[in-house]
């Protein structure tokens, strides 16, 4: 996408606001033009004979223009900020729910710092790019336009002159920003590197003093130092360049001026026309600056523009259907021969097994034998290599991916040992920002979930705002976010290993509680206790990727020979942990 | 006064530099300001039949403003890239070498507001933005000097030329024009408010791009959105308010010259219509009023930047804590056009090779940290240590610290210090080596006590040819893999296959595909813990150390590769002695010495085969190694 269809894409629905800005940019320009020529009057009244109250009202009605011109001026600043500000804000927002829409797949390559950065700062870099365009260059054209006008009307070498100026400013400030571009880059690549650097030796300083190498490292950030100062004073030339021209012409068409109105060539202009004319071009002066400085914006905001693009242009792996699944209670589940890896190293491979409507399947293993992954595939965050899996209600199945998106999403829920809070109200913490949740039914889930003593202690019960998981202890917070899912109707219920990080009197705290939950849905436990999954009622042994064991948790545990029943004699928290 | 103390160090530090940018500042500020208007006049008198510049007087006062004008601006821009590059670089400098003699195994400074250690990216921001701020109050400073001197100058011509005009319009002008700046107060908690809100938005995407796996599992996609849309939309009217607000403050600064213009005119009517107020003077009066408002506006801008300046000092000195204030513009030596080389020469003629290494009744406690980690959540904090668990300090998963340590260490021998998880074990090798600031009440090499630095402050006694340490977890940094090893000893001084025999890297070296050139890091070839443990110990072995210090290699490394590993090492060894942390049964069996660590004491010590029979600890362990080797 380049700029302009940014910019048409975004800009759209801020027509309105755009004719009032234009009018607004007009009427300021027309004030600001029209001072001089009343300056000139109030100096040729000041030499003829027109009475003194005469001149006091030009003088006054030059005080009154600038203050409406100054009106307008800020009417026009603040529709532009509106306008790019509004624009921005759309495009920011479509950039947030694409990259929240992306796969987990991506999500593992880019860091949220990254999608921060892009989300955050090049999005605003965006923002002051339009804001600039608006404001500053567009501004720019109908004061020039004018000013040229006026002195042409005065003498037609000097609407030449004042051409030859606005011209040199419009056409060469790009191409010199053109030219600085690569400079700049190279500034910026070189600072990267720097900081990366830095970055490394601050964390390795053990490492270097183990390595009787700090004297070495110094000397090495000088040189660091060095080349930047080098690139930097490299990359001064386009940039001194872009500083000078606007100075070079505007002294040019002050010599024009002089050299015109002297009476050298053709007949002398009058005193208060040179004047007049000086005050025209003192009119330039600032804005050639201004508009200078709105390119080298442009020419900053063209990588950011880059990077959102590509960003736009990433799409989901993982594939979406239309298909929907209504009905009630748990939901049927079956796997046929998953396998699946992240990039090459596989991690499941042969993976089926069948869990009706309503059935607990507790899934056993060590770590890294791929249990959280199963529960991923399962919901869909990643797609299996191999096999499939099917979800439905005995007569009807559907693969995730034919399913669509909210429906698919709100069939499951999964608690996860990794608790995340947000920085936001206990309540939005709990219904993730659903406003649609009465605040009764919050209060019930933090009942069922008992902490309902934890809450009333908070100091504005569910508007207290949470510092992330500060403050709470580890099985609060798994607490609370078991809560999550009472909130919502799931079919089936993945809990993995929720309950690591809790003491025992919590644990049986949550027991009740996950007993509730389970009632009338399916679930999938993973434990590293076995008091935990002897509520299941089949048990799955993951090894290394495959299903070793599978079946009934009755049948298993009555048979001596079988993997469950040596775990339970001699305890998993001894084998598997 | 801390910024000026700052400035005054940079000046002292680059005298000619610093003096050079101030005079390119004033000159451009006085042409820019002065010239054109002064040359108006003359010529529009000049026109109107007064004393003035007549056109070839004007034109060749045009070329020469020009010409201030254009060498000004350049010198102003080639100054402040150079003053802002050497002032960075002094200061970075002069904090990286205060970083590097803190003892490596302790944190970094603690941040003097929040009471808990700063954090990498903070000490990284705090080098790559706060050493600007400083060099860039130079500008700001020099810059408003500037438009008071030309705004005095101003002044003194258009007394000179209407007393009465001047003061009728400059008054009323100076007093709106302060007002004004004055009202600048007011946008603060504007200014306030939209940082503040636009903070909520980054917490809130950094909340969601950090948590989506919760949002997606939680169906909560659409409910996050809608959300940030809110945020979004309250971020942005904030932020107009506010910078409407400026706007309209920086157009009031430039809509007063147009209303000054219009306030000449009506006070210079009369004197006009009596010809002692030329249009000449109108002109020079409408562009020199502008520079005499400008001495009101430096106020504001530079006590903001100094305000702003101070924080940075702050974070700066906080980085080099315990050195006295001031100690980032310390004086160096700084050669940024050309930088001469510095390697690093290991000479082993220059020291006596350890005979015997002496500690007697070492102690050390890591600071506490308990109460702080109360009040706040750091994750540093909390995050799971080796061997976490239990309470207090433990429980932040803190090793212990050590008490009465006794050792011998006999030069030329294998000692292996051995116990469970979190004993102290790499707390002893730290410790021992001036990483960590313990106290001791002898510490003794071949008899001689080892000179004490401050406490903060890691003593180059331990520097190679004596000692070299292979860390558990090394660092290597993104060079190439030879450059990781040799880190600053020129290429000649050692041989470099038999350090990569020795280090047992022949094999992985294979893989690579530039040899000892591949590069590696972020930007290369990413290597396996084992690889890395490797490479540091080739780094090591390069030192030529004395004392050779490895804790922990084996965790990486199959029992092959390390049988080979050790092997090599002890036939190459005649003066080298080895101090080690291992778990390994064949190198326990190896060790002249086994110290067996348990809650930072020396639970017991001997050859293997005492241990074996007197220690139930020992026993244990090696029952544990064996089930870990058998997995």
């Amino acid at each position: 996408m380049t700029k302009k269809q940014f910019f048409l894409k975004y800009a759209k629905g801020e027509g309105g606001n755009l004719v009032v800005l234009t009018v607004f940019t007009l009427l300021a320009s027309l004030a600001s033009l029209a001072s001089p020529q009343l300056v000139k009057r109030f100096l040729d009244e000041a030499q003829s004979e027109a009475s003194f109250s005469r001149l006091v009202f030009t003088a006054l009605v030059i005080i009154g223009l600038a203050l409406v011109g100054q009106a307008f001026a800020l009417g026009q600043a603040w529709l532009g900020e509106l306008v790019a500000g509004r624009s921005t804000n759309r495009l920011r927002e479509d950039l947030a729910r694409h990259c929240l829409g992306l796969d987990m797949g991506f999500h593992k390559v880019h860091k949220p710092g990254e999608l921060l950065e892009r989300v955050d700062s090049d999005v605003n870099e965006t923002r002051a790019f339009f804001s600039s365009l608006i404001t500053d260059i567009f501004a720019t054209i109908p004061l020039f336009v004018g000013v040229i006008v006026c002195l042409a009307i005065e003498d037609w070498r000097l609407g030449a002159g004042a051409f030859l100026v606005t011209g040199v400013a419009l056409i060469v400030f790009p191409r010199i920003n053109k030219a600085r571009t690569p400079r700049i880059a190279e500034v910026r690549e070189v600072h990267a590197q720097l900081s990366g650097d830095l970055q490394e030796w601050i964390q390795g300083r053990e490492d270097i003093q183990a390595s009787s190498s700090e004297a070495v490292m110094l000397n090495r950030l000088e040189r660091r130092y060095s080349q930047r100062y080098k690139v930097s004073l490299e990359s001064l030339p386009t940039f001194i360049l872009a500083n000078v021209v606007p100075t070079v012409v505007l002294s040019l068409a002050y010599a024009l001026a002089y050299t015109l109105s002297s009476g050298v060539f053709g007949k002398a202009i009058e005193v208060s026309s040179v004047a007049m004319v000086l005050l025209y071009l003192d009119k330039l002066q600032q804005p050639i600056y201004v508009i200078q400085r709105s390119f080298q914006r442009l020419s900053i905001s063209q990588a950011s523009f880059g990077r959102i693009a590509a960003f736009m242009g990433e799409s989901s792996r993982l594939r979406t259907g239309t298909a929907t699944l209504s009905g009630e209670g748990g939901i049927h589940l079956r796997l046929e021969g998953l396998g699946f890896g992240y990039d090459d190293r596989p991690v499941l491979s042969d993976i089926s097994l069948e869990l009706k409507a309503g059935e607990r399947l507790g899934l056993l293993g060590r770590t890294g034998s791929g249990k959280t992954t199963l529960t991923r595939l399962v919901m869909h965050l990643y797609e299996p290599d191999e096999g499939r899996i099917l979800l439905g209600d005995s007569l009807r199945f559907h693969e995730p991916h034919e399913l669509e998106p909210s429906c698919l999403q709100g069939l499951m829920a999964m608690v996860t040992q990794d608790v995340e809070l947000f920085h936001a109200t206990v309540k939005n913490n709990l219904t993730l920002f659903d406003g649609g949740i009465p605040d009764g039914d919050v209060l019930a889930a933090v009942e069922a979930v008992s902490m309902t003593e934890w809450l009333s202690r908070q100091p504005k019960g569910l508007d207290t705002m949470m510092n992330g998981s500060a403050g709470l202890s580890a099985g609060e917070a798994q607490l609370l976010s078991l809560a999550r899912v009472f909130l919502r109707d799931p079919r089936l219920v993945i809990l993995d290993e929720a309950s690591s990080r809790l003491d025992p009197a919590t644990e049986r705290r949550m027991e009740t509680a996950v007993d509730a939950l389970l009632a009338g849905r399916t679930a999938i436990i993973i434990a590293h206790r076995l008091d935990t999954v002897q509520r299941a009622d089949r048990i799955a042994i993951l090894e290394q990727g495959r299903l070793v064991e599978e079946g009934p948790r009755s049948i298993l545990s009555a048979d001596p020979g079988s993997r469950f029943s040596r775990l339970l004699r001699t305890g998993v928290e001894e084998v598997l942990a | 006064m801390n910024s000026f103390k700052y400035l005054w160090g940079l000046f002292k530090a680059f005298p000619r530099k610093v003096a050079a940018f101030f005079v390119s500042v004033q000159v451009n500020n006085i042409v820019a300001l002065l010239f054109t208007g002064y040359i108006a006049r003359g010529f529009l008198n000049h026109l109107s039949g007064q004393p003035g510049f007549g056109l070839g007087a004007a034109l060749s006062l045009l070329a020469l403003s020009l010409i201030l004008a254009v060498a000004s601006q350049v010198a102003t821009i080639y100054g402040s890239v150079t003053v802002e590059r050497h002032s960075m670089a002094l200061l970075s400098l002069n904090i990286m070498e205060r970083l590097f003699k803190r003892p490596g195994g302790l944190p970094l400074p603690d941040d003097r507001r929040k009471g808990r250690p700063l954090s990498e990216g903070q000490c990284l921001n705090t080098l790559s933005n706060d050493t600007v701020n400083v060099p860039s109050l130079y500008f700001f400073l020099f810059d408003s000097v500037g438009m008071c001197l030309s705004g005095i100058v101003a002044f003194s011509v258009m007394y000179s030329i209407n007393a009465y005009v001047t003061l009728v319009v400059l008054v009323p002008l100076a007093g709106v024009f302060m007002a004004v700046n004055l009202l600048q107060r007011k946008v603060e908690p504007l200014a306030e408010q939209a940082r503040r809100t636009a903070g909520e938005v980054s917490s809130m995407l950094s909340d969601m791009f950090n948590n989506v796996q919760t949002i997606k599992t939680q169906a909560a996609e659409a409910h996050f959105v809608a959300e940030f849309g809110r945020l979004n939309e309250r971020r942005l009217r904030a932020f107009i308010k506010s910078e409407v607000f400026f706007t309209l403050l920086k157009g009031l600064n430039s809509g007063l010259a147009e209303i000054g213009a219009g306030a000449i005119l009506l006070a210079g009517a009369g004197a006009m219509r009596r010809g002692t107020f030329t249009i000449g003077d109108f002109v020079l009066f409408s562009s020199y009023q502008v520079a005499v408002l400008g001495i009101f506006r430096w106020g504001g801008n530079l006590l903001g930047e100094i305000r702003r300046n101070n924080v940075s000092i702050e974070r700066m000195e906080a980085l080099m804590n315990p050195e006295p204030p001031l100690a980032p513009v310390k004086m160096r030596k700084l050669r940024l056009a050309k930088v001469p080389d510095l390697d690093l020469h290991v000479d082993c003629a220059s020291i006596e090779s350890l005979s015997r290494l002496e500690v007697r009744q070492l102690s050390f406690r890591y600071p506490s940290r308990k109460a702080r980690a109360g009040e706040n959540g750091d994750e540093s904090l909390t995050a799971e240590g080796p061997g976490s668990g239990g309470e207090g300090e433990r429980a932040l998963g803190l090793p212990f610290g050590l008490e009465d340590i006794d050792l011998r260490v006999a030069g030329g021998s294998l000692v292996v210090v051995t116990g469970p998880i979190g004993s102290g074990k790499t707390t002893l090798l730290k410790c021992i080596l001036g990483l960590l600031p313990a106290e001791a009440e002898r510490l003794a090499w071949n008899g001689r006590e080892v000179p004490r630095s401050g406490e903060l402050e890691r003593a180059s006694f331990w520097r190679a040819p004596r000692s070299a340490y292979t860390p558990q977890v090394p660092r290597l940094f993104s060079d190439s893999i030879e450059g990781n090893i040799l880190l600053g000893i020129p290429r000649g001084d050692v041989d470099l296959e038999v350090l990569v025999g020795q280090a047992c890297l022949e094999p992985d070296l294979c893989e690579m595909p530039e040899d000892l050139a591949t590069p590696i890091g972020p930007r290369g070839v990413r290597l396996s813990g084992g690889q890395i443990q490797r490479v540091a110990a080739a780094r090591m072995f390069a030192r030529h150390a004395s004392l050779n210090v490895l804790d922990d290699i084996s965790s990486a490394l199959d029992v092959e590769t390390e049988k080979k590993l050790w092997d090599r090492l002890m036939d190459g060894r005649r003066d080298r002695t080895f101090l080690v942390v291992s778990h390994r049964e064949a190198l326990l069996r190896r060790a002249d010495q086994i110290l067996l660590m348990e809650g930072g004491r020396i639970a017991a010590r001997g050859r293997f085969e005492e241990l074996r029979d007197n220690s139930v600890l020992f026993r244990r362990l090696l029952r544990e190694g064996e089930s870990v080797a058998a997995r």
